[in-house]
């Protein structure tokens, strides 16, 4: 069973996504502030990251770049899902090191089949 | 974050706030001026009543105005702590430094030239600005010359000289202190020390410094401030223009002509000086007249040497002033760039919490009902998907509003960026088309297409997609039965013409000039309304201006409307100017 992580504040959010990825068949592991997130993945190695960006803590970008550099878990494809949607937002989760990015509110008819790419 | 929306919102509203008006003559007016002693120019005479050069200008200046005046009397200090505290009106003889003028409003004319000397006891020992090492030295509290920034303690310090410094309430008390041997040197404006030099037995030095543009001042947040010194600079320009007025009277008053100092020389000098005069008057003889026409001569010659560097003095005073205005004027500018920069930020981070607010609970909103309908967490009923299906679009339409007014937003800040790029117009449109076609189908209307094959253009692909989903989702909306036509061409070679055609409610004449108005809705009234904000025109429009081109409508009441988006081919960068 693959593992998806989801990093995410929002409690409405964590439910919504675990939901339909369960749904679908993937264990979830939650993480509810950046520093927890970056802990999480470097220990439990989950196949893909589900990134929010305004976090309480450090923010999604540099737990991104943190788990990026990480030897353990550098490799995982992180998925920025985010609710900023201002001009160099998207470029800026990229340059963060994210593999992908889905604005927010995410559609759910489509939602699964992008992060299927990544699996 | 919700409580940095609130700060935003709060200062946006302030900085709107607009300044009352004023109204200073509606009544009498009773000038409250400040009066200091520096005989000649400002002083309280023998008798107790203000007098000087300043007092006969400003005298003058009230009597034609009709104004009253107070004299509130107290040192240099106390009369710029009251300007200061709005506590005065009027503050004359004030000298204009960058750092006042941050406090205290200056009339534009100046009325008076001064600079400053140090004035030591005859045998002092104390000639030039190193012999100040280690010296006391009197100065008046406040004074530009000593606190400006070419002033006495910014002079010493430049070469590295220390001495203390005694500071006191007036030149009288400056002079006193020298006098008395209580300090070794005294700093006074040129006026005070040439009038009092001998009373005290003191004299100059060659250490002469601070020359200075004198002025009348006002206080900075008064709202007569403003028309006071208006009045006041239209009055001076008046007398300076005229070569008898009061102006110049009162100048060569005050500073034409050295005081004798009375009762100094017993007569009998006088007479026995008339007895010597006398025996040289009768062995000089015939010499006399001549000797005298040659001094009458050199006299003249003085004088016209001393009128020159006077003028010339002047001359540079002013282009001083000029370079001062000029720095300030400058570092205003400055400063308001740099406010309008910060008025700029807090809007985009305005923006940018605004989105991010509205976006999350709508992620929530329509993550569930959409989940709801795809039947995940267990199949519905008809009327449970109906009502859920109600919901899903109308959060989709609360999220395209907020995508237009974030939209509009951003071309307004500047902050759109067009990306340019080679695509083919036809297949772009077919999309848009297909993407609007369940919506016609619903209201069965049938869109035809008339768009000419292989046509390619350079410009902002998805900025030309919203605006065309713009325009065809409007006339899907606001027709009723029949047809919406999308037609696109290639005219003259270079620009590129859609028109998108309805057969549906038209609009009226009187209405055509709002189309394009934001937030507002053709045929809108308080019973019926169509979906919408009234924004997708107006952003339709701001997007073809971005895109180099233009949009433009046709109607005729009662049977539809046509939008003719053109655009050039080739989208160019406008360069900056």
């Amino acid at each position: 069973m693959k593992k998806v992580m989801v990093i995410e504040d929002n409690e409405n959010n964590m439910y919504l996504m675990r939901f339909m990825l369960e749904k679908h068949g993937y264990k979830v592991i939650e993480a509810r502030d950046g520093l927890t997130g970056v802990a999480m993945a470097l220990e439990q190695q989950p196949d893909l990251i589900l990134m929010d960006i305004q976090l309480p803590d450090i923010n999604g970008l540099e737990a991104t770049r943190r788990i990026c550099k990480s030897d353990t878990a550098g490799k995982i494809p992180i998925i920025a899902v985010t609710s900023y949607a201002m001009v160099g937002d998207r470029e800026k989760t990229l340059e963060a090191g994210c593999s992908g990015y889905i604005e927010k509110p995410i559609n759910p008819e489509t939602f699964m089949q992008e992060l299927q790419k990544y699996l | 974050m919700k409580r940095r929306i609130f700060w935003v919102l709060a200062t946006m509203l302030l900085l709107a706030s607009a300044v009352p008006s004023m109204h200073i003559y509606s009544q009498p007016l009773t000038l409250k001026v400040g009066l200091y002693e520096n005989q000649p120019k400002i002083f309280t005479d023998t008798s107790g009543e203000p007098s000087g050069f300043w007092i006969d200008i400003i005298g003058y200046i009230a009597d034609e105005e009709d104004w009253n005046i107070e004299y509130v009397p107290g040192t240099w200090d106390e009369c710029l702590q009251r300007l200061t505290a709005g506590e005065i009106d009027v503050m004359p003889d004030v000298a204009y430094t960058q750092a006042r003028n941050e406090i205290y409003a200056f009339s534009s004319q100046s009325v008076y030239t001064s600079w400053s000397t140090v004035y030591v006891r005859e045998g002092g020992g104390i000639e030039s600005l190193i012999d100040l090492e280690g010296k006391t030295v009197a100065v008046l509290k406040n004074s530009v010359n000593v606190e400006g920034e070419n002033g006495i303690k910014a002079l010493v310090s430049a070469f590295d000289i220390n001495c203390t410094f005694l500071e006191v309430d007036s030149y009288l008390r400056v002079f006193e202190l020298v006098q008395n041997v209580e300090a070794d040197a005294g700093v006074t404006s040129k006026d005070f020390g040439y009038q009092h030099e001998q009373d005290f037995g003191l004299m100059k030095t060659a250490i002469i410094f601070q020359p200075s543009l004198l002025y009348f001042t006002f206080p900075k947040y008064s709202p007569i401030s403003g028309e006071l010194a208006e009045t006041i600079d239209a009055r001076i320009r008046e007398l300076k223009l005229n070569d008898n007025s009061i102006y110049y009277r009162s100048l060569d008053k005050w500073f034409g002509q050295k005081p004798e100092g009375a009762g100094v020389i017993p007569s009998w000098v006088f007479w026995s000086m008339g007895g010597v005069a006398g025996l040289i008057l009768l062995s000089a003889g015939g010499n006399f007249v001549l000797k005298s026409q040659v001094n009458s001569r050199t006299r003249e010659l003085t004088e016209e040497i001393g009128r020159r560097k006077l003028a010339d003095d002047e001359l540079k005073l002013y282009h001083e002033h000029l370079e001062q205005l000029v720095e300030m004027r400058t570092t205003e500018l400055e400063r308001a760039n740099v406010n309008l920069q910060e008025m700029d930020r807090l809007k985009s981070v305005f923006l940018a919490s605004m989105s991010h607010e509205l976006r999350t609970p709508l992620n929530s909103i329509i993550g569930f009902t959409g989940i709801l309908l795809m039947g995940m967490p267990g199949e519905l009923n008809e009327e449970q998907n109906k009502q859920l299906t109600m919901v899903k679009n109308n959060a989709g339409h609360l999220l395209s509003l907020i995508n237009d007014i974030l939209d509009i937003s951003k071309i307004e800040a500047g902050k759109v960026e067009i990306n340019p790029d080679e695509f083919r117009f036809d297949t772009t449109a077919g999309e848009v088309i297909e993407q609007m076609r369940p919506a016609a189908n619903q209201k069965r209307l049938a869109i035809v297409t008339d768009i000419g094959e292989n046509i390619t253009i350079t410009s902002d692909k998805r900025r030309l997609k919203q605006i065309i989903l713009n325009l065809v989702s409007n006339a899907i909306k606001f027709t009723e039965q029949g047809t919406v036509t999308v037609s696109g061409r290639i005219v003259d070679n270079s620009f590129l013409e859609v028109k998108v055609a309805d057969t549906g409610t038209g609009i009226k004449p009187e209405e055509m000039s709002k189309l394009f108005q934001p937030f507002h809705q053709v045929g809108a009234s308080l019973t019926k309304k169509q979906e919408g904000t009234g924004l997708g025109l107006y952003l339709c429009s701001k997007l073809a201006g971005l895109l180099g081109g233009n949009i433009r409508a046709d109607s005729q009441y009662g049977h539809g409307t046509e939008i003719t988006l053109t655009l050039p081919i080739r989208f160019e960068e406008k360069k900056p100017e």
